[in-house]
C-alpha cells in the first residue's frame, strides 16, 4: 500500500523539485513554498520513510515548516551554517519572537537587522571587533560586515529562512524557528544536547572568532562553512 | 486651486500646521460652546476661558503663563485653524470662529459614523432609486437643455453626494479598523497568550464585517452598474444633445467601480492582517506560552561567539546532468585529390560555368538579379550556392538596368537567403 503511495509521490510532477529543494537543505514553509509544502503534507507518511532509506529525517517542525535532516550515517552531505550565518539567523530569529513585526508584516529593513545585530551581540568585545570591519556605514556595523552580511542572507533565502519582500525588505518566514530550538529548554546545554542528538545542529563547527578582524569580515577561513 | 499654484503658496508663505492636545481639546470646546448657545462666533473672554478649561483638561499638572491663551489663540489664528471674524462686517469685532479646516478636525474627532452592512446598504439603495428615476426621465428627453437638467445634473450631485458621504464613511472606517489592528496588537504585546481567544473574536468581527461590505458593494454595485448601463445606451441614442449627459454616467460608473476597489481591497487587506495574526499566534504565541524563548534567545545570541555549535543543514549537490551522446559516424578518410589549378583559374572555371545558366535565365524572361537567382541557385549543390551568388552578380554586372534603379529592396533568394534587388535589361 505505502509503495504504491510512493510510487504516486515519486510520478507526481512536484516530487522532482521538492527532492531537489529537500537535498540542498531548503526548508518548505506554507507561506511561500505553497505547492511544495502541500505536496508534502499530502505524501508525508511515505516520503518520510523514503528519505529514512537515506538515514535522512523528514522533519516537520511544529511551526509547519519541513526540512531534510541527514543523520551522520546518512550518504547526503551536510553543511553546517557559518558563524555569520548563524549571528543573522539568531538575530532575524529574535526579531521574529517580537510582536511589532506584524505591524510591517513580519518584514525588517537590512539597517533594523543590522541595528538589532548590535543591540543583541553587543557587549561583547571579541563580538564588536568581529562587527567593525572596514569603513563604517550608518551603524557601527562596517560596510565589509554588512556586504557579507548580504551575501549571507541571500544564502539564508536559498535555504528558505526568509525571502526579500517589497523594497528590499526581508520577510521573516516561519523556518527561522530552527534557530529557535537552544531556547526550546531552560537549560541551554540541554536544548543544544537534544539537537546535537538528531542532527540538527552540530558542535565544534562554528568555531569562536579570531581575534583577527580581517578573517571575521573577509569571511575567509573563519567563516567558510563546513562539508560533511 | 490648480494645484502648482496652490503649491507655490504653500511654499511662499512656508505653511505648517502643529497642533498640541490642548490644542486640540480647545477646538472640540469652541464647537460645544458655539452649538449650545446656537452661534458660529465666540467672542475674546469666551475664548481665552476654553482655552483655560482646554489646558486643565489635557495638561492639570502643567504650569502656564498669564498669556498663554491669548498667544495660543494668535497661534491658532496664524496656523488659519481659528479666524476673527470683524472683517466685511459680518460680526463684531473681536469674534472668532473655527475656520472649515478647523471644523473639518473636529469632525475629524467628533465622526463616529462608522460604514456598517447597514448604512452602505441604505446609501447605495437611495443611489439606486435616485438612477432609477434619472433612468425613467430619460426616455422622453430631446433637448441639450433637458439632458443638462434631468440627468447630468442630478448624476453628478445627488449621486455623487450619496458617494462623498460613503467615502467619508468609508474614511472613518480605515480609520477605525486602523485602531483596532493596534489595539489587537497591543493586547497581544501585554497578554501574550493569555488573552489568544479575545484577540481571534476581535479577528473575526473585523474579517467577517469587512467581507459581509464587500458583498453588498459587489451586489448593490452591479445592480446599479446594470441601469447605468441602459441610461449611458439612452443618451448615446440622444446624439450630440446628451453628450453631457453621457459624461455624467461615465462619472457616476467611475464612483460605483471606485467603490467596488475600496471593498475589495480592504476585504483583502484585512483578511491578510486576520491570516497573519493568526499564523503569529499560532507558530510563536501558543508555542511559547510562558514567554520565555526571547528571553532564551537572548542569552543563546549573547553568548553564542563562545560557544561553539551550529546548525546542520542537507547540501547535496545538485546531480550531474550527462548530456545525450549522439553517435555519429565517421566515414572513412577520402582520398584528397591534389589540385594542380591555381585560386584564379579555379575561380574562372567556376564563372564559365556559371554563365550559361545567367544566360538562360535572362533569355526565360528574368529581370532582376534575385530572379536570375531564384532559377539557378535551385539547380546547384546546397554548398555552391552561396558562393554562386557573387559570382553571378558579377556576371550581370553589365546588365543593370541603371535608368531603372530606385531604392533597392531586401528580397529573399531561398536557404534564407535575401539580397538586395536591382533591375536587369536583356544583353542586345
Amino acid at each position: 500500500m505505502t509503495d504504491s503511495i510512493l510510487q504516486n509521490a515519486i510520478q507526481d510532477p512536484l516530487f522532482a523539485r521538492v527532492d531537489v529543494a529537500l537535498r540542498r537543505g531548503r526548508h518548505i514553509s506554507a507561506d511561500e513554498d505553497v505547492d511544495e509544502h502541500l505536496f508534502l503534507e499530502r505524501f508525508q507518511k511515505p516520503l518520510v520513510a523514503y528519505y529514512d532509506t537515506y538515514d535522512a529525517e523528514l522533519y516537520q517542525d511544529p511551526d509547519g515548516f519541513w526540512v531534510l535532516i541527514p543523520r551522520s550515517s546518512s550518504p547526503l552531505r551536510t553543511r553546517d551554517l557559518s558563524r555569520t550565518e548563524m549571528v543573522l539567523g539568531l538575530a532575524l530569529a529574535h526579531l521574529r519572537l517580537d510582536p511589532a513585526i506584524l505591524r510591517a508584516e513580519m518584514t525588517v529593513t537590512r539597517e533594523q537587522l543590522y541595528a538589532h545585530i548590535e543591540a543583541l551581540f553587543g557587549g561583547e568585545e571579541r563580538l564588536q571587533a568581529l562587527l567593525r570591519g572596514g569603513s563604517r556605514g550608518k551603524t557601527r556595523i562596517g560596510i565589509r560586515l554588512r556586504e557579507e552580511f548580504d551575501k549571507k542572507l541571500t544564502t539564508l533565502a536559498q535555504l528558505g529562512f526568509i525571502s526579500v519582500a517589497a523594497h528590499d525588505r526581508i520577510l521573516l518566514r516561519p523556518a527561522l524557528a530552527r534557530f529557535c530550538g537552544i531556547g526550546r529548554d531552560a537549560e541551554r546545554a540541554v536544548a543544544l544536547e537534544r539537537l546535537v542528538e538528531r542532527c540538527h545542529a552540530v558542535l565544534g563547527t562554528a568555531a569562536p572568532p579570531a581575534t583577527n578582524v580581517r578573517s571575521a569580515t573577509d569571511g575567509t577561513d573563519d567563516d567558510e562553512e563546513t562539508i560533511a | 486651486m490648480e494645484l502648482t499654484r496652490a503649491i507655490a503658496q504653500l511654499t511662499q508663505h512656508e505653511a505648517s500646521i502643529h497642533l498640541d492636545t490642548v490644542d486640540l481639546v480647545f477646538l472640540l470646546l469652541v464647537v460645544d460652546h458655539c452649538a449650545a448657545i446656537e452661534t458660529s462666533t465666540i467672542d475674546d473672554n469666551d475664548l481665552r476661558a476654553l482655552y483655560e478649561r482646554a489646558y486643565e483638561s489635557a495638561e492639570p499638572a502643567g504650569i502656564r503663563g498669564a498669556t498663554a491663551a491669548a498667544a495660543a489663540i494668535d497661534r491658532l489664528r496664524n496656523t488659519r485653524v481659528l479666524a476673527r471674524m470683524d472683517g466685511g462686517g459680518m460680526a463684531r469685532a473681536g469674534s472668532y470662529a473655527l475656520t472649515l479646516l478647523g471644523q473639518h478636525i473636529v469632525d475629524f474627532f467628533l465622526s463616529d459614523e462608522l460604514l456598517d452592512a447597514e448604512s452602505l446598504t441604505a446609501l447605495l439603495e437611495q443611489i439606486r432609486i435616485q438612477v432609477v428615476a434619472i433612468q425613467q426621465q430619460a426616455a422622453t428627453l430631446t433637448m441639450r437643455a433637458q439632458w443638462h437638467t434631468h440627468v447630468a445634473v442630478p448624476l453628478r450631485t445627488h449621486v455623487a453626494a450619496l458617494m462623498t458621504a460613503i467615502d467619508a464613511r468609508a474614511r472613518t472606517l480605515a480609520h477605525s479598523q486602523e485602531t483596532a489592528r493596534e489595539r489587537i496588537l497591543k493586547e497581544i504585546a501585554t497578554h501574550w497568550a493569555a488573552e489568544v481567544a479575545s484577540y481571534q473574536a476581535v479577528l473575526d468581527e473585523m474579517t467577517t464585517s469587512m467581507k459581509e461590505l464587500q458583498d453588498i458593494a459587489m451586489t448593490a454595485a452591479e445592480r446599479i452598474h446594470a441601469i447605468l448601463g441602459d441610461l449611458e445606451t439612452r443618451c448615446r441614442a440622444g446624439g450630440a444633445e446628451a453628450s453631457e449627459a453621457v459624461d455624467a454616467v461615465r462619472f457616476a460608473q467611475r464612483h460605483l467601480d471606485a467603490l467596488q476597489r475600496w471593498a475589495d481591497v480592504q476585504h483583502e487587506s484585512t483578511s491578510a492582517f486576520f491570516q497573519l495574526v493568526q499564523s503569529y499566534l499560532r507558530n510563536v504565541v501558543q508555542l511559547d506560552p510562558g514567554r520565555v524563548l526571547e528571553t532564551r534567545l537572548r542569552e543563546a545570541a549573547r553568548v553564542f561567539l563562545d560557544e561553539s555549535w551550529t546548525l546542520r543543514v542537507a547540501a547535496e549537490p545538485s546531480l550531474a546532468i550527462i548530456p545525450t551522446v549522439r553517435t555519429v559516424a565517421i566515414s572513412e578518410p577520402e582520398q584528397w585529390e591534389r589540385c594542380e589549378d591555381t585560386p584564379e583559374e579555379i575561380e574562372a572555371q567556376a564563372v564559365a560555368e556559371l554563365e550559361p545558366l545567367v544566360g538562360a535565365a535572362l533569355k526565360s524572361g528574368a529581370a532582376s538579379v534575385a530572379a536570375v537567382l531564384r532559377q539557378i541557385l535551385p539547380t546547384l549543390p546546397a554548398d555552391k550556392r552561396y558562393a554562386a551568388i557573387g559570382r553571378v552578380g558579377a556576371i550581370l554586372a553589365g546588365c543593370i538596368a541603371r535608368d531603372l534603379l530606385e531604392e533597392p529592396q531586401w528580397v529573399p533568394i531561398g536557404d534564407g537567403i535575401a539580397i538586395e534587388d536591382l533591375p536587369l535589361r536583356a544583353p542586345a
